[in-house]
């Protein structure tokens, strides 16, 4: 089975989805509703098990909600009559990430990006006392990751799953879900961690790319494992800004690729080209990474 | 070559009564003579050997070639040899020349002489084509021997052998008198020009009058005059059945009897031209170049029968008198060493004496350096042409040196015995001296006179300055740059520098850098020459006119070193003193050179500069300024006024007004205060329409608290930043850990603004725990990090190999933020395209040549000793490879072929050479009115924050080799890769108590640097300067400056 047979195996996890998760889930509801995902609590307060269990599945749920949104946006801007519907269409793609609205989106404008803090959703208490001294003490503008799109919401998801999986009472078959969780979810969002500082022994943000490295050369060749969702987010980014000067098919063309990303990192890849998208690294996107939540017991 | 021919009886007598009367044989019997000189011989070969084996090959010198000047349109060739019928040829001596199947012929056996004998030739042009089996292959063409014989020594000592000898590099006992393009024994080949072994060569010889011209596949190799028969046969030689060289294609084409006879022939004037006379001073105190002396003293002696020079010669230093000098129109100091005394000791150094080595082959030139330290002593031996070998059981005791020379596994005692300024003793090679002479050449001994002892009157040095400020000439060759030492206006006369030291004795390059001047216009873009070549102590490149310097790589330098040497080495120079004008060249050390016809007329040219009578650009000089010294500088911009902008790390902007000389702070904009993180205000850029009315200034700075590195256009309103008019450009996130923002702003092709940015990693990555298996071991084990792949414990691949992220790259957009459809990536889905280039880890700066369309960037390196920074270019798209690369290192056993759209670098270096910071400097292209010589057009400007030195250098073609022992994970295979390479590195100042950090060209051609102190906050002595380059005939400084220095 090639790429129908990767298409067949993602839409039964799109039904799936679908009859077990709920109508708000379905593409085109989501599309229609419009609504923004409800807010829940802060992982970073409440990283025990028990507290995860609370979080991890409402957050899953909203990034394929917001991704989904993202899809359809882009999917109509590839149908845009101008290049300000094109640029509209992307500038809802890149709010879907950080939940951040691009307050121009003309060729010159400036983008937004969410500082360190609302990046990494800390207080400073997480790192070494010498890395916060070069901080300030102010607070991060946005403690909530649901204010911060589908990666902020995966970071705090991420941290949920991290916690289940270390919970002792937690069957094998629940340990091995969570594990293909998160695995999907990081091809997703990408993933950093705190660690140790090399030499200097600060505790500091680093990237966990994939800790896989018998990976082939396709992947060392590639550019993108920080996760998949930035594809789009850069992409998004890309034709805001530039100046099409009128040129609504190539503008076009270029948020067909949009679209294309973005089927990408929920529906996942199929890399060992066996005809299946598997929960794992390298594959599993954002569907695998809800359908192994569920899996697990934490969606219901 | 007659590398095995034996004497006859007679000869080998009165080479063994020769060699017993100079070198104590009374003692020996006959028959222990016999024995002798056949072990002379043997020795005298092993140490020729030994002595080639001493140190690398010098590299071949790339051959930018002088057309041949042989016009072979008007008249008939005579064909020798057609490649069928070997007809009319005659072999005399053993062996010969067969034909092969595609008509050439092959030497075999040997000697012999194959020749042509049905006619001789007299004023000819021959052309043939050969090609050798081996780089050693021995062979030659002889010309002009006048009589038919049976005896094959016979062409070579009454006819020329023009010989064939493969490439010196490839062969451990061949002078620059015995390969190929040399007429054996008797003058020097210019250069190298022969194929690698096993293609064909093709040569011309062109004969006229006694005027011999040698061209090999296009280049001259050859140029002189002859003194033996007029007319005589052609013939090839077969040296051994080990010397397999093939000829083809023989013919010769007789031209109109004619031709200059000598060179006073050649160099014939206008005798109604007003003479130019000249005073030849070939006085010395310290070593004397006699043969060269007596060489020139003939030939401008016979000029002087034929031309405007009237040349006088001196040996007597009195003659240097104001009622004496009057008389002439130059002084000309040639090989004149004067050293009054030795007063220039090198630490460490107890002596160093030029050395002649006298063996059976003849005398071979050589350097002795005696060294101390503690009591204990060393020392070094090394002969033309090779490089040194270190002694080994050093002792000197009573001026008497005993030492040991390494020759394979055996070692060759050696003896000297110091007397005066003199050295007398042998090196014994299996029982058998062969001796060595020398003469001091500096040291802390005196030359041969008493300290203090005074050559030259305060009234004769008087005399001399007088003379030449009135407007006379001035004109040194050679070892007239050694000499007068203790006295600063000969110094200051000559351009600064006196003798230092001659690394090379060999074949070298010259590179034309004026090919206008009269004295270089015959040259073409090079001169190739057999001559020992010196390094003065100072560079006289900052106040004269340099015809003519040294190629780096024709004595094995293709890059340059990455410390402050200057690798900077001019050969041939004018310029004033006074209303003097003064001609220096340091050839001349060889006597044949001075019969060399392109040589001889580069000196009589410059004795006519010398003396006013052709017109010449005699040059300026450098002078540095301090523009600006109450600022901080970070980064500057120059505006099309010379206007210089200037950001300071901690948020200051400052404007130098170069037409008030006044500086004035701008701005002070909120930004992070870099202590310890590196973050700041980065960069700086004035938009180059801003006297167009889009009076802008881009800066790029960290955003307080968010860590977002900002790129943002501000108005200039009324002489300051309007804060409030900020347009954010571009936005780059990041952490706020230390460090390698970079952040450099430069303008680029079609109006873009381009950036480079760090890839924000710690600077922790690739430390020390790299440099072993162990260690590596240890340090994931210490971390808990052993399930994780090597090369992720560098976080770069999240910025540096990431396309999503603009960290680690150069970027590129339009002054309006929006990006360029022409950017590398533009199009490709999911990848920024504002991103030009990628895979840097530090591009602190970057420089866009407008002329080349490329962009050059300087990357700083880790802190680790095998680790590089490296210099690179970029043409849009490429990946330069970090962290999975890094300069010569390629990690992780990767291949290349690993990373994608991989280019490797220009020129790198390790710590292992000191503290690094690689930066790149301004393409150096300028008109303007303090623009500097033609040499510094088309090169690159580069710098190194840490070592405190600017440099520039061109770019070439070259090839790119991997290091494959700098890493435990260094991809263990030799890779070479064809890429543009950083070559004649040279240096063009270090600074003292400042470091490099910013470098611009300015509008009229001056060179603005930063000068940093301090580390994250500012310190005394931080400024901006200034360098231009001062005709002789403009004023020192033309506007107000804070201070100025300068040679004039």
């Amino acid at each position: 089975m090639r790429r129908g047979g990767v298409r067949l195996c993602v839409s039964v996890l799109t039904i799936v989805l679908f009859c077990e998760v709920g109508g708000w889930l379905n593409p085109a509801t989501a599309q229609q509703s419009r609504r923004r995902p409800s807010s829940v609590p802060n992982p970073a307060n409440t990283t025990t098990a028990s507290k995860a269990r609370t979080v991890v599945g409402p957050y899953l749920q909203q990034m394929v909600q917001l991704g989904e949104e993202a899809l359809a946006a882009s999917r109509a801007a590839e149908n845009a009559a101008t290049v300000d519907d094109v640029k509209k269409g992307a500038a809802q793609v890149f709010e879907s990430m950080w939940g951040m609205t691009p307050a121009d989106i003309q060729a010159g404008g400036a983008l937004p990006f969410p500082g360190w803090k609302e990046a990494w959703q800390v207080t400073g208490a997480e790192f070494d006392s010498a890395f916060v001294a070069r901080l300030g003490s102010n607070p991060p503008r946005i403690t909530d990751p649901a204010k911060l799109g589908i990666e902020g919401r995966g970071r705090a998801a991420r941290i949920g799953l991290e916690a289940l999986a270390k919970e002792a009472e937690a069957s094998s078959s629940q340990q091995q879900h969570i594990t293909n969780a998160l695995a999907s979810l990081q091809d997703v969002i990408g993933w950093m961690e705190l660690w140790d500082g090399v030499t200097k022994g600060e505790r500091q943000p680093r990237v966990d790319l994939t800790r896989v490295w018998t990976s082939s050369d396709a992947f060392w060749n590639s550019t993108s494992d920080t996760g998949w969702l930035w594809e789009p987010f850069s992409q998004a980014i890309n034709i805001m800004k530039t100046d099409y000067q009128g040129d609504v098919a190539t503008a076009r063309q270029h948020a067909a690729d949009m679209t294309a990303l973005i089927e990408k990192y929920l529906n996942g890849v199929d890399a060992d080209n066996d005809g299946t998208i598997s929960p794992v690294k390298m594959e599993g996107g954002l569907y695998a990474a809800v359908q192994e939540a569920r899996a697990a017991g934490l969606i219901r | 070559m007659r590398r095995s021919r034996k004497p006859g009886p007679q000869a080998l007598f009165a080479k063994r009564a020769s060699f017993a009367s100079k070198f104590d044989a009374g003692k020996h019997t006959y028959m222990n003579k016999r024995f002798s000189y056949f072990s002379l011989a043997l020795l005298a070969f092993a140490l020729v050997v030994w002595a080639g084996c001493a140190g690398s090959r010098q590299a071949a010198p790339p051959v930018t070639s002088q057309a041949p000047a042989i016009d072979t349109h008007t008249n008939e060739w005579i064909t020798l040899y057609d490649g069928s019928s070997l007809q009319g040829w005659h072999q005399a001596g053993p062996g010969g020349f067969t034909q092969e199947a595609d008509g050439s012929i092959v030497a075999h056996g040997g000697m012999g002489l194959f020749y042509y004998d049905q006619r001789p030739f007299k004023d000819f042009v021959l052309e043939y084509d050969w090609k050798a089996a081996t780089d050693s292959s021995n062979s030659g063409v002889f010309v002009r021997f006048p009589e038919k014989t049976e005896d094959p020594g016979y062409a070579v000592n009454n006819g020329y052998e023009i010989q064939i000898l493969g490439r010196e590099s490839g062969n451990k006992y061949v002078t620059p008198y015995h390969t190929t393009g040399a007429i054996y024994n008797i003058q020097a080949s210019l250069r190298k020009a022969d194929k690698p072994a096993g293609q064909w060569n093709h040569e011309q010889v062109k004969v006229q009058g006694q005027h011999f011209q040698i061209y090999l596949n296009g280049v001259k190799v050859n140029d002189f005059f002859g003194d033996r028969g007029r007319e005589g046969y052609i013939g090839l030689q077969n040296h051994s059945d080990r010397d397999r060289v093939w000829f083809k294609n023989i013919r010769v084409m007789p031209l109109p009897e004619g031709g200059p006879m000598n060179l006073a022939e050649y160099f014939k004037t206008d005798q109604t031209a007003q003479p130019i006379r000249v005073l030849m001073v070939t006085a010395t105190d310290g070593f004397r170049h006699g043969a060269a002396i007596d060489t020139a003293k003939s030939v401008f002696n016979a000029l002087s029968k034929t031309t405007e020079l009237q040349v006088d010669f001196t040996e007597d230093i009195n003659d240097l008198n104001p009622q004496n000098l009057s008389k002439y129109d130059v002084l000309f100091f040639n090989n004149s060493t004067l050293r009054i005394k030795a007063d220039k000791p090198i630490p460490g150094t107890v002596g160093t004496w030029d050395l002649t080595m006298h063996s059976s082959r003849g005398d071979r030139e050589g350097t002795f350096v005696l060294k101390e330290s503690d009591g204990s002593y060393s020392g070094t031996i090394k002969f033309e042409g090779r490089d040194a070998t270190e002694l080994e059981d050093v002792t000197f005791e009573n001026d008497h040196l005993t030492f040991n020379v390494p020759f394979g596994e055996n070692k060759m005692p050696g003896k000297l015995d110091v007397v005066g300024d003199s050295v007398k003793g042998a090196i014994t090679f299996r029982n058998n001296d062969v001796p060595l002479t020398g003469i001091l050449h500096d040291g802390t001994k005196t030359a041969g006179i008493p300290e203090g002892t005074v050559l030259v009157s305060d009234a004769q040095k008087q005399a001399i300055i007088d003379f030449v400020k009135s407007g006379k000439g001035l004109a040194v060759a050679h070892a007239g740059l050694d000499a007068f030492y203790g006295w600063d206006a000969y110094r200051e006369m000559v351009g600064g520098g006196l003798f230092q030291e001659h690394p090379w004795v060999q074949h070298v390059n010259i590179i034309v850098e004026d090919k206008d001047n009269p004295s270089t216009e015959h040259l073409g873009d090079s001169l190739g020459i057999n001559d020992e070549i010196y390094v003065l102590d100072s560079n006289p490149r900052w106040n004269s006119h340099v015809l003519m310097s040294l190629d780096n790589q024709s004595v094995g330098i293709v890059q340059g070193p990455a410390d402050a040497t200057s690798n900077d080495v001019p050969i041939s120079w004018i310029r004033k003193y006074g209303n003097g004008k003064v001609f220096v060249t340091k050839l001349g050390h060889f006597a044949d050179n001075w019969k060399q016809p392109d040589f001889l007329q580069h000196v009589v040219q410059g004795l006519r500069m010398a003396a006013g009578r052709i017109p010449a650009d005699f040059g300026g000089y450098r002078v540095k300024e301090t523009i600006a010294d109450n600022v901080w500088p970070d980064d500057i911009a120059i505006d099309e006024r010379g206007n210089v902008w200037i950001a300071e790390l901690q948020g200051k902007v400052h404007r130098y007004d170069a037409a008030t000389g006044e500086t004035t702070q701008i701005a002070q904009i909120q930004t992070t205060n870099p202590v310890n993180i590196e973050h700041g205000l980065y960069g700086i850029e004035v938009d180059p329409e801003f006297y167009s009315g889009q009076q802008y200034i881009y800066l790029y700075y960290a955003e307080p608290e968010s860590f977002i590195n900002t790129l943002s256009r501000f108005e200039f309103r009324d002489g300051k930043l309007d804060m409030s008019s900020e347009k954010v450009l571009l936005r780059v996130p990041t952490l706020p850990q230390c460090c390698h923002q970079s952040g450099d702003l430069e303008w680029g092709s079609n109006g873009t603004l381009m950036l480079s940015t760090g890839d924000t990693g710690m600077s922790e990555v690739r430390p020390d725990w790299e440099n072993s298996e162990d260690s590596l071991e240890a340090f994931k084990e210490r971390h808990n990090l052993k399930d994780l792949h090597w090369s992720r414990l560098v976080d770069s691949e999240k910025s540096a190999q990431n396309l999503q992220d603009l960290r680690g790259k150069i970027l590129r957009i339009n002054k309006d933020g929006s990006i360029p459809k022409d950017n590398p990536f533009y199009g490709k889905p999911g990848v920024r395209w504002e991103i030009f280039a990628y895979g840097l880890r530090n591009p602190y700066r970057f420089k866009y040549d407008s002329v080349t369309d490329k962009v050059y960037i300087g990357i700083v390196g880790p802190d680790e000793i095998t680790t590089y920074d490296w210099y690179d270019v970029a043409e849009g798209g490429e990946n330069f490879g970090w962290p999975r690369a890094n300069g010569r290192l390629l990690y992780n056993e990767w291949k290349p072929e690993m990373i994608p759209n991989y280019k490797p670098p220009m020129w790198g270096y390790t710590y292992a050479t000191g503290g690094r910071s690689a930066s790149m400097g301004p393409i150096y292209r300028s008109d303007g009115k303090y623009a500097f010589p033609n040499a510094f057009q088309d090169k690159v400007f580069i710098y190194d924050w840490a070592r405190k030195w600017i440099k520039w250098a061109s770019v070439e073609p070259g090839v790119w080799t991997n290091d494959t022992t700098g890493s435990v994970k260094a991809y263990p295979y030799q890779v070479a890769i064809p890429t543009p390479r950083l070559k004649n590195i040279k240096t063009f100042d270090v600074l003292t108590d400042t470091s490099p950090i910013s470098m611009e060209l300015g509008p009229d051609g001056s060179l603005y640097v930063a000068e940093f102190t301090g580390f994250w906050g500012p310190a005394p002595g931080s400024k901006v300067t200034r360098y231009r380059w001062i005709d002789h005939d403009q004023p020192l400084a033309t506007e107000p400056t804070a201070s100025s220095t300068g040679t004039k």
